[in-house]
Parts: C-alpha cells; structure tokens; sequence
C-alpha cells in the first residue's frame, strides 16, 4: 500500500478578542491508501479541526497536508467530507441530493451521473430516489448523505461524528452499511469520533489525540482475526474488550 | 367492458372517523362563527342606524355604503380604486426588488452589514410619514411621491427580515456545501435562498400591508386619485358613505393581494420540489 495522506507538523491558532486559542499544536500522521484511521481524543480537543485543515477549509497556522505528494490548497476535490448531521437539503428529491456535489463542482457528466445511480442501486436506496428526505428513516438519509459524499470520487474519505445524531440501534446498522460500502469502494478514512467502541468496531489504525493543544498520544494497529470482519462481529471478539480498556484508560488518564 | 384501476384505500376505524367528522365540524363551526360575527355587525348596524340610535350622517350604514358601491361606475370610484392599486402594486415591487437586492448584499459582505447596523436600526424606528413633506419635495408632487412613500416604509422592512433570514441559514448545511468547493454564489443560490423560501414570502405578505400604508399616507398628503384621497375627501365633505366604501375596497384589495402572494408562494413551493 502507498500513502495516499500526509499530516506534517500541523499547528492550528484561532485568535479571538478574549486571547489566542491553540487548538492543534503539533500533528502528524500518514494515511495508506484505503486505510480506515479513527481519532479518538478529549471532547473539544481539536478533532474536528484537524478534519477541516485535512479537508482544506481551514488553512493551517504552520504545518502541511499533502494529498498524492500534493499540497492542501483550500478545498480539494479529491477529500470528500461528511458532517455530523446529514444535511440533506429537504426541498429536493434524493436524487438531486445525491448529485449537489457534482453540480457544484459542475461534473455531470453521463458517466458521472451513471456512476450517482450505481451508487443508489448498490446501496439500496435506488427505488427511494424520486422520495424526499422526509420520507426517509435516519439510518437511509445517512446513506444518502454518503452517497452523495462518494459521487464526487473523493480518494479521502473524512467523517466527523458522522453517525452521533442517530439513535443507537440505527447506528449499529449504519456503521455496519457505511463499512461495507467505503471497504467496497476501496477509500481512505478519516474518522472522528468520540464513541470509543465505534472506532474499534471499524478502523485499521487509531490515533488517540491528547487534550487541546492536540498532539497525536498514542497510536493503536487494530488488528482482528478474519472471523471478525465487520463492525458488528467484531464487536463479539476478545480484542475488542481489551483494545477498549487500552483506549479508555488512555483517554482516561488525559481527563 | 374497460375497468378503471383504482387505489385501494384501506377503510378508516370508528375511532378516526369519527376523529375526522370532529376536526370537519370544528372547521364548520369556526367558519359559521366568523360569518355569524360578521353578519351580527352588519345587521346591528343597519338596525341601529335605522332606529336613529347610530347617526348614519356620521357613520354611514350598510345599505348606503352597499349603494356607494353599486354606482361605482358613475361615482369614478373604479379610477381610484385602480390608481391606489397601481401606486401599491409598484411600491410592493419595487420595495421587494430592492430590499432584496440590499439583503444580498449585505448577507455577502459582513463588512458591509456591520457598516450599515446603525443605520438600519435607525430607519426601521423612523416614522416614514415624517419623510412624506421632503419626499413630495424630492419627487414631486404626484404619483412618484405616493410610490416613494410606499418604497420608504416598506424597504427598510424588507431587507431587516431577509436578511435575518439569510443569516438565519443553517451554517452546517452551508459548511457541506463548502466541503464540495462551493464559492459563495453557489451557497447562495443552492443552499441560503432555497433555505429561506418562506422568509421571502412572509415578507412579500408583510410588504403588501406596508405598501398599502405607504400609499394611502402619501395619498392623504398629495394626491389627486386613489383611496387615500377619496377618504380625505370624504371626510373633509362629510360623504361618510363614500369614506366607509372606500376604507371596505381598501380592506378587499389588501386581502386579494395577500391571497395573490399565497397562491405564487404555492406556485413557486410546487415548481421547486417538481425541479429540485
């Protein structure tokens, strides 16, 4: 595997009337190609920060991301970026949700278009597509959020708390769904969450982050026997309990 | 023989329909207590004015006001009722064009709008009537005074809501449309104007009442058409019946436009959820 994602030495200053805040001090990390990596880190630690620098909406104080030995120059194309909520836009069908990403980036081309609907049909939701996102449970407007995250080609996948709105059993079922398509589709994840077992239930790497200013604490390989390939199964396995405590007592001792 | 398919529509419990035949009759009922108000004020004062309790020299009557209305085409009542239309109907568009343009631009410069705060907040508290001498001035006395006035109480209004409700846009939705590369032209027009749908026409439906008032305080002060000036007149000559017809056509035409404002709110919620 390639890296496909390089974090140098990110640093992240916000200034305000009421002083300096430092959210990120010195971060680094790279990610392979279809790697799923979870940032576990204190509430308010600066995760979700690190995704907008990684995305390109904030430029980073000192520091650099390099995408494909490319520097992050604003917003980049090849990062695709799902937010907490879904955000779909309720006075459109699904179908013209799906394809908002396309039009901003003025892509609709036949073969982009053709690969929108395969997306739908591969993922169930195709039938649903002439529906409005009212009609549709939290768990189906969560894959049509990352539908619609996927049908601009992103290579980088980022996720921030992008399953927290829903209620826990959907949530089981759409960790699941998610896995399998992005595992599917072969992309690189970013994800941040602040559910513990979540991100062992799906990534390859954990990187635990430290309290603001962020550093990068520890890092765990997360490794499962073949038996436990999804997030449900591995739920189940020994590991889990023990990568669980390792994190907790890690995240516990920051507090 | 042809058989028509039909939709089966599986037959409601007791419980609903009985559900339903309560929330039809609570309908009924608010609409037979509107018209039964209604009629009770006209009959009382058609009565009262007939027994001599109410002076119908001063506060007209019904019937009078009803026979006001039927000589409409020989009382010119029709030219002022379409010259106060006209001025309004201007007013509002204008009022609307403009303050929305203004709301645009403020919502896309913060600069701007942080520069413009103080002086909103001042206009909006302004009595817009007090502007009426210096408008006539300015504008002339005529209709363009009329619709200037009209334009002046209804701008400042126009571009406080929409650009509330521009402001007002949910920012993780604008922040997702960011996340594809959308500039700020595409945030507009994607997100922030589809978002504000019913700010726009709630504040057509309160342009009309402000375009309204405009125009009947310009009328009382300079013109020499519409309702404003068949009220004055009235009031100065003492022809109440005419005040009293011209103050109901003022109430109708409010209501029309409203009703009009509704309709294309219908209309435009309809072609964007077939387009969208």
């Amino acid at each position: 595997m390639e890296s496909i994602l390089k974090v140098e030495h990110v640093m992240q200053k916000y200034q305000a009337l009421n002083g300096e805040v430092m959210a990120l001090q010195d971060i680094s990390f790279v990610a392979m190609e279809g790697e799923f990596i979870c940032i576990v880190g204190p509430s308010g630690c600066g995760k979700s920060t690190l995704l907008s620098v990684v995305s390109g909406l904030e430029k980073p104080t000192k520091g650099e991301v390099t995408i494909s030995g490319e520097q992050v120059w604003g917003v980049s194309p090849q990062v695709g970026y799902m937010l907490q909520q879904d955000n779909l836009l309720e006075w459109r069908s699904i179908w013209k949700n799906v394809l908002l990403g396309l039009e901003i980036q003025h892509k609709l081309t036949d073969e982009n278009l053709s690969y929108a609907e395969s997306l739908l049909k591969n993922y169930g939701l195709y039938e649903f597509k002439d529906k409005y996102p009212s009609q549709l449970s939290g768990g189906m407007r969560q894959r049509v959020s990352l539908i619609r995250t996927l049908a601009v080609r992103p290579k980088i996948l980022l996720l921030d708390e992008a399953f927290s709105a829903l209620d826990f059993q959907t949530r089981l079922s759409v960790t699941d769904d998610v896995y399998r398509i992005l595992k599917n589709e072969g992309k690189t994840t970013l994800m941040v969450t602040h559910d513990i077992p979540e991100s062992i239930s799906m990534a390859d790497r954990i990187l635990v982050l430290s309290r603001r200013p962020a550093v990068v604490r520890f890092v765990h390989d997360i490794t499962f026997p073949n038996t436990c390939a999804t997030p449900l199964s591995r739920r189940n396995c020994p590991e889990f309990g023990r990568y669980f405590n390792e994190i907790w007592r890690e995240l516990d001792v920051q507090a | 023989m042809f058989r028509r398919n039909k939709v089966f529509i599986p037959e409601a419990s007791p419980e609903r329909q009985e559900y339903i035949k309560q929330l039809k009759t609570r309908k009924r009922m608010i609409a037979f207590c509107r018209a039964a108000v209604l009629m009770i004020f006209i009959v009382l004062w058609e009565v009262l004015a007939n027994i001599g309790v109410l002076d119908s020299f001063i506060m007209s009557q019904p019937s009078r006001i009803v026979r006001t209305f039927a000589n409409i085409s020989e009382n010119g009542l029709l030219h002022h009722v379409l010259v106060t239309c006209y001025e309004t109907v201007m007013g509002f568009v204008l009022g609307t064009l403009m303050g929305t343009g203004v709301a645009i631009l403020l919502w896309w410069s913060g600069f701007l709008a942080k520069v413009s705060e103080p002086f909103l907040v001042v206009l909006n508290s302004l009595p817009k009537v007090a502007l009426g001498p210096v408008i006539i001035i300015w504008a002339g006395a005529g209709e363009p005074a009329i619709i200037v006035m009209a334009l002046a109480i209804s701008l400042i209004v126009t571009i406080l809501e929409m650009l509330n409700g521009f402001r007002s846009t949910s920012g993780e939705k604008i922040k997702m449309a960011k996340t594809f590369g959308a500039n700020k032209s595409q945030v507009f027009i994607k997100i922030v104007l589809p978002s504000n749908m019913h700010t726009v026409f709630n504040t057509l439906k309160v342009n009309i009442g402000l375009s309204l008032v405009g125009v009947i305080s310009g009328e009382f002060l300079v013109s020499k058409a519409g309702l404003g000036y068949l009220i004055v007149y009235g009031g100065q000559v003492f022809q109440m019946d005419l005040v009293m017809t011209s103050v109901l056509i003022l109430a109708a035409v409010a209501a029309v436009m409203y009703e009009g404002v509704v309709l294309a709110q219908k209309a435009v919620e309809k072609a964007v959820s077939h387009t969208a």
